[in-house]
């Protein structure tokens, strides 16, 4: 299969941003000028990695949550102080997407937004009790968020390290 | 200057009186909380130049939480106190003359840069001790200051007791967080619930100056003339100081045997203080500071945000903002360990 659209945003920031490293930032006079051309190159680096990696880990994380949130569920189930975010977790598990709106970053940003808040709000109640079962979960929001980290520093890694200094 | 509504050049002669010239200004590149500009001027034909610093808040806002006016504080009210520190000049929020509210300081003689300090070669071993000696001496001398009979609580929230000093630390540091937040963030309310069940007890109640270290305090013929960035001061556990604490601690080896490192400081900093600190509080700041370090990366990502961003606060908001995330999750067990290779990148200067 052919790419349509050549070049790609993704090819078009990297042509931008050799020709501030290769061309412009050689010229520049002072070490102000020279170390903020450095941290704009720098995130130039990341919006490339961004622009073709953050979808898929967004749909990623949002398949993690659906299945934790099957969890959080079966716990909040048993528990009347649990209620109030059972009922939004299960608001946002029934929200379809309008099929003939782009589901852009943003949108799913937002989504995977709402998604986290429902995370926090579960530590918040387990953290409040310590009894096995409410362990059981705690550990289960741990394992997500130390996961999610892990997943972000993919990204990050590929956008920052290596690549000298950023000020 | 970005910070001036006129032209520097007459801005100098409004300060500084008829005759005063201005004669060079550069904007200081590293520190990316607020924006420091360095101005010699003369005051009047003839007469030695004088050097002053301006600092005030970037564009779109600090990317710390506290307020200028309170760095503006700290630097008054320890004018009145034994501690090195430039003298305050003035306040200056005239929008006749000034874009955005800033305060000018005296800047003493000397340098932060002390090349010889980060050469590992062990002949300048000894060297690398007694300035770690002369800032541990300092420290002391700010840890061992009446806060209270200087009024520092004014500003700064003072813990109700030496147990309480963790919670108020913790308590101060998100309480602007949680009016900027754009996002919600996991870890940090894992990060808070296991701080809270596990601080400590301060050996005393401080007052503490934030970052502290290489970087931040002036140095000339080997001594500290000035410390410098008191926009993370608080009050409560010196042991914060010792987590903030920049390189100035260095583990130093000699025939196999340890003669330089945290708890040889830690000693002598409780000889040269009477502070009874352990290595204990110390270590659990240091994972309060991971903490802060995604408060103030989701400051940054905040600005980012409404969009008046100073391009250093698009690297805070992105890659240090996730490092604090990242930090403070391997430091309590959420994810694998991190590697400590990455600090040093951060650390490099384009030269």
């Amino acid at each position: 299969m052919k790419p349509m659209l050549i070049p790609t945003v993704g090819e078009t920031i990297r042509c931008i941003r050799d020709s501030l490293a290769d061309v412009i930032a050689p010229q520049l006079s002072t070490q102000t000028l020279r170390s903020s051309m450095g941290s704009a190159i720098q995130l130039l680096h990341y919006v490339e990695w961004r622009v073709e990696d953050e979808g898929q880990m967004l749909y990623d994380e949002m398949k993690y949550l659906r299945g934790l949130f099957a969890e959080i569920l079966a716990f909040a189930d048993k528990r009347h102080d649990m209620a109030t975010l059972a009922a939004a977790i299960r608001q946002t598990l029934d929200t379809k997407r309008d099929p003939d709106v782009y589901p852009s970053l943003k949108i799913l940003a937002g989504e995977v937004g709402q998604m986290r808040q429902h995370v926090c709000e579960a530590l918040l109640l387990v953290q409040a009790t310590g009894d096995t079962e409410s362990e059981r979960l705690r550990e289960s929001l741990h394992r997500y968020t130390g996961w999610q980290i892990v997943q972000e520093e993919k990204l990050m890694t590929a956008a920052f390290r290596g690549r000298g200094p950023r000020r | 200057m970005e910070l001036l509504k006129r032209p520097l050049s007459e801005y100098i002669v409004h300060r500084f009186g008829k005759g005063a010239e201005l004669i060079s200004e550069t904007r200081f590149t590293r520190g990316s909380s607020r924006v420091t500009w360095f101005v010699d001027y003369r005051p009047s034909p003839g007469a030695a130049v004088r050097s002053v610093v301006f600092r005030s808040d970037l564009k779109g806002g600090s990317t710390i939480s506290s307020s200028l006016e309170q760095e503006h504080f700290m630097y008054e009210r320890l004018g009145r106190t034994n501690v090195p520190v430039a003298k305050v000049i003035c306040w200056d929020d005239d929008p006749e003359w000034v874009a955005r509210p800033l305060f000018i300081r005296e800047k003493l003689e000397g340098s932060w840069e002390l090349p010889d300090f980060v050469n590992p070669d062990p002949k300048f071993d000894e060297y690398r001790i007694q300035i770690s000696k002369e800032h541990l001496d300092k420290l002391a001398l700010i840890h061992t200051v009446d806060w209270k009979a200087l009024g520092f609580d004014e500003r700064l929230k003072a813990p109700d007791s030496r147990e309480d000093c963790a919670h108020n630390f913790i308590n101060t540091i998100m309480a602007p967080f949680w009016e900027f937040q754009v996002e919600p963030v996991p870890m940090v309310q894992i990060g808070i619930d296991w701080l809270k069940k596990r601080a400590p007890i301060a050996p005393r109640i401080s007052l503490c100056k934030g970052t502290n270290g290489l970087g931040e305090e002036v140095f000339n013929n080997h001594k500290i003339v000035a410390m410098s960035d008191w926009e993370e001061a608080s009050i409560g556990d010196p042991a914060a100081d010792f987590a903030s604490l920049q390189n100035f601690i260095p583990e130093i080896n000699k025939d196999g045997k340890n003669i330089w490192g945290i708890e040889k400081a830690l000693a002598y900093y409780r000889d040269i203080s009477g502070i009874p600190l352990v290595n204990e509080n110390v270590q659990y700041y240091f994972i309060v500071r991971a903490l802060n370090t995604i408060v103030y990366g989701q400051k940054a990502a905040t600005v980012i945000h409404k969009g008046l961003a100073d391009i250093r606060q698009g690297w805070t908001g992105t890659e240090v903002a996730f490092l604090g995330k990242r930090l403070l999750a391997s430091m309590i067990g959420v994810t694998p360990a991190m590697d400590s290779s990455w600090f040093a990148e951060l650390n490099e200067t384009i030269s």
